[in-house]
């Protein structure tokens, strides 16, 4: 993002502040000599060594000001430019401050937090940078993540009452449809989605219920008038098929992480990558007559819309997982660096 | 099927955002977790069992043992140890200064000389830097711990008038003069007559080719197997270096170098060692009487006068029945050294007055006793000689040192792979031996208007100046390099430390701890 939204001219200040803390230390450690090499003791090692701590506890700064955002410390784009060139920039102050040595175990396991950090940090920055980006070209149905189970879950209502109102009641043996009733209670009340069980009582939504979640798509004109046109055109093997798949495959598949048990199914799902949801939706529309290609087309968007889901929790990961390692041993440098910092008054 | 932005707008709960996200539960985490790992490990730092968790690196192995029992046996708490330290000080310093002068006796440098206040922040570790791994040698001593104040010692002596070198470096670099001459050459402090020229000149002649020349033959035989013998035993005995200086300690693989028939070879074998030192001093008993046989003991004994009178009186006797018995015998082809004997004898007292002068007790006695045995010949005669009774030698003291470099520990050990003329320059005869022919090399050298003719006189110097250790002594890298390209075959360091030893500054030296 910092890179590439040609930021350049506000972050250029900063990011040559840091070369010139850079540059002052290497300065400070050229100073010293063979016999008086800058170690963490003498005055430049001293003077680097503060400017990296001052570093430091500024950015676990981040923190506490994500807190206290109501009180609008500074622009976001600016603390997270501050936070990263400045980071970058300890690093090497940190060396300098060591005089290039690790020393005991203990300055060894400091450094190596901030390594770690430094590495973590640097490995989100390009996180950052290329995912947002790709997602963009490439998962054009993006939503927000915490809501990929509710969307599916929708979807999955959607196809219901498409199928309800095109194919007509579910036929007897076309499978279990999964009861639906405590997730469309928690998504009216707002609350998180409860797991589901197959109910054999239930064999599929009811009319009713369908128009009452239908109540969000009710508002979507091009849907309900889509499910009218096609009803009288299926035969019944049509619709027997269509049922049965949909239960079978479909519906299992959209519903993964909501129903526990579908996921197990869903891994082996012969629709679980584009390319195969591609082929066996093809496979489905020679095996039915055209006029159930409408049905068929619509199940199929709602399939990829789901991989693309997949596409984009698997994205979000990448983007946002290493976080809390970064944040974890962030903290935990912090904490030791103020061990290190009183024991190194106590014998410097 | 296309969906509209609003479309999916609409098929979000309001009320997402009060739902927790998995990772910002996990960043929490992780976020609790380091702090309390953090907060557990400094604490666990405060016990003593963990302070070698704080140890800023391995220490050396000569304090290796103390890497598991904590800072305090050399760190004084809350004092910083180095003298570079922000917040250091002299009662600092001196705390952890007694901490190592527990183990370690050592001497300060230059006590009376130096100023109090720069002594009280002269820290062990400035020149001693510790936790730099096991294999670090504690006593490679930067230039830098020296330069620091040999760059200018005016500030750290108390008198600071009288005239100091100012030393930044071994040899002069960048248009900053180096290291002053040695001080130690300036003159020879010897008073023994002796010149090198000729004793190295085949059979120690006067002058090349004269006929008093000594010959294998003519050594006594108990001195004969000390001398190399040559393939003509009425040859010219030519003498070299180790005939007269001997090693202080033997060299392992120089055992045929060393004795009377040493073959020629290159002394290149690649053996240094730091136990020979220095060379012994010459004894006339060893090195000199196969030549210069004396007629009395070569030290004698004052103090017992009856003893005296017996040996002056039967030299006296043996003298004069030699003296009639050349006087008989004496035509002009005797040769020099019989007709030095001769005017040597006729110029001094008669053996009667030399024993009376002796029973008397008379100061004249230890006068006439020099003149008549030709002491003079290597001596000089001691001081107060003619009016001072008590004296216990006629001589001067000889004087000659046996370690010239008295502020330095040169070593002779680690320069064997030198030729002996690279830094001890003698002008030699051109019929003097040669580098191709002795184990002792001493090339010819061609005295020029430039050079001055060394070894002929007693007074000089044979050991080179400091320009003769900076040929392979340099400093400067990019000397080096060109000293390479020039030839130079055994190019060195030239750090202080080399030469010099920071706690030894007395005569006898108080280096306990080196």
């Amino acid at each position: 993002m910092l890179l590439a939204r040609k930021m350049h001219l506000h972050y250029g200040p900063i990011a040559l502040a840091s070369l010139l803390i850079l540059g002052g230390g290497l300065w400070q450690y050229s100073l010293g000599t063979n016999e008086d090499p800058a170690s963490g003791s003498s005055p430049a090692g001293l003077v680097v060594g503060s400017i990296a701590a001052g570093i430091i506890l500024f950015e676990l700064l981040l923190w506490p000001r994500k807190r206290l955002r109501k009180y609008k410390l500074g622009r976001t784009k600016f603390w997270v430019a501050y936070h990263l060139w400045l980071g970058l920039a300890c690093g090497p102050l940190a060396f300098i401050h060591s005089g290039f040595r690790f020393g005991g175990t203990f300055t060894t396991f400091l450094m190596a937090l901030l390594v770690l950090v430094l590495a973590s940090g640097v490995f989100g920055w390009v996180m950052q940078v290329f995912i947002p980006r790709w997602m963009l070209g490439n998962l054009p149905q993006e939503t927000i993540p915490s809501q990929i189970d509710d969307v599916s879950l929708l979807s999955a209502l959607e196809n219901r009452q498409m199928l309800t109102v095109t194919l007509g009641p579910k036929p007897p043996n076309t499978g279990k449809l999964v009861v639906l009733d405590d997730q469309l209670d928690a998504l009216k009340s707002g609350r998180s989605l409860p797991s589901m069980t197959l109910d054999p009582t239930t064999p599929a939504i009811q009319k009713s219920k369908a128009i009452v979640v239908g109540a969000l798509q009710r508002r979507d004109p091009q849907r309900v008038s889509f499910g009218q046109e096609l009803a009288d055109d299926l035969n019944a093997s049509d619709r027997s098929e269509i049922w049965k798949q949909y239960t079978l495959v479909v519906e299992p598949f959209l519903l993964r992480n909501v129903i526990s048990k579908s996921t197990q199914v869903a891994s082996r799902s012969p629709i679980r990558n584009l390319q195969g949801a591609q082929e066996w939706f093809k496979n489905l529309q020679t095996s039915c007559s055209d006029s159930a290609n409408p049905i068929l087309i619509a199940l199929q968007s709602t399939v990829e819309q789901r991989l693309q889901f997949d596409a984009q929790r698997m994205a979000h990961a990448w983007l946002h997982r290493w976080i809390a390692f970064h944040a974890g041993i962030s903290v935990m440098l912090g904490v030791l660096l103020l061990v290190h910092i009183i024991q190194s008054l106590r014998y410097m | 099927m296309a969906i509209t932005g609003k479309q999916r707008s609409r098929r979000i709960d309001r009320n997402y955002s009060s739902s927790l996200d998995p990772s910002i539960l996990w960043k929490r985490r992780f976020g609790w977790a380091g702090l309390i790992f953090g907060v557990v490990y400094g604490l666990w730092l405060l016990n003593p069992s963990a302070a070698k968790q704080l140890s800023t690196g391995t220490l050396s192995k000569a304090h290796h043992a103390w890497n598991e029992t904590g800072c305090d046996k050399c760190h004084a708490p809350l004092s910083p140890i180095k003298t570079t330290s922000v917040a250091r000080s002299p009662h600092a310093i001196a705390q952890n200064n007694q901490r190592c002068n527990a183990c370690h006796k050592m001497a300060d440098h230059y006590p009376t000389a130096t100023k109090l206040a720069v002594q009280a922040l002269e820290s062990c570790v400035q020149c001693h830097h510790e936790h730099l791994g096991a294999n670090h040698n504690l006593l490679d001593i930067a230039d830098e711990s020296c330069v620091r104040c040999h760059a200018d010692l005016a500030q750290f002596v108390e008198d600071a008038n009288r005239p100091l070198s100012k030393v930044t470096s071994f040899d002069s670099t960048n248009g900053i003069s180096g290291h002053p001459d040695f001080q130690g050459l300036i003159r020879d402090p010897g008073t023994i007559q002796f010149s090198h020229t000729q004793h190295m000149r085949p059979g120690q002649s006067l002058k090349t080719g004269d006929r008093s020349a000594k010959t294998w033959d003519s050594l006594p035989l108990g001195f004969q197997d000390q001398y190399q013998k040559p393939n003509n035993i009425s040859d010219p005995i030519q003498l070299t270096c180790s005939d007269c200086h001997e090693r202080d300690h033997p060299i392992a693989g120089y055992e045929a170098l060393e004795g009377p028939n040493a073959t020629s070879a290159t002394n290149s074998l690649g053996r240094q060692t730091n136990a020979h030192v220095l060379y012994k001093p010459v004894e006339f008993s060893k090195h000199c009487e196969a030549c210069h046989q004396l007629d009395l003991p070569h030290k004698l004994d004052f103090k017992d006068q009856k003893h005296l009178l017996d040996i002056v009186a039967t030299s006296q006797q043996q003298r004069l029945a030699r003296s009639e018995r050349l006087q008989s015998t004496s035509n002009p082809s005797e040769s020099s050294v019989d007709e030095e004997n001769r005017l040597r004898i006729a110029g001094t007292a008669s053996g009667a007055d030399l024993v009376g002068l002796i029973k008397e007790n008379n100061p004249l006695a230890k006068t006439e006793i020099f003149k008549t045995y030709a002491c003079s010949k290597c001596h000089q005669p001691a001081t107060d000689l003619a009016s001072n009774n008590k004296l216990e030698s006629i001589v001067a003291p000889s004087s000659l040192p046996t370690r010239w470099l008295k502020k330095a520990s040169f070593s002779h050990g680690p320069h064997i792979n030198v030729q002996c003329d690279d830094c001890h320059k003698i002008h030699l005869d051109s019929n003097a031996l040669s580098s191709n022919d002795q184990n002792h090399s001493i090339t010819t050298t061609t005295p020029s208007e430039s050079t001055p003719l060394l070894g002929n006189l007693a007074s000089d110097v044979l050991i080179d100046g400091i320009q003769g250790c900076q040929v392979c002594h340099i400093v400067d890298e990019a000397k080096r390099k060109e000293a390479q390209l020039a030839g130079v075959k055994n190019i060195a360091r030239a750090d202080c430390i080399d030469c010099h030893r920071y706690h030894d500054h007395g005569p006898k030296g108080t280096a306990t701890g080196l």
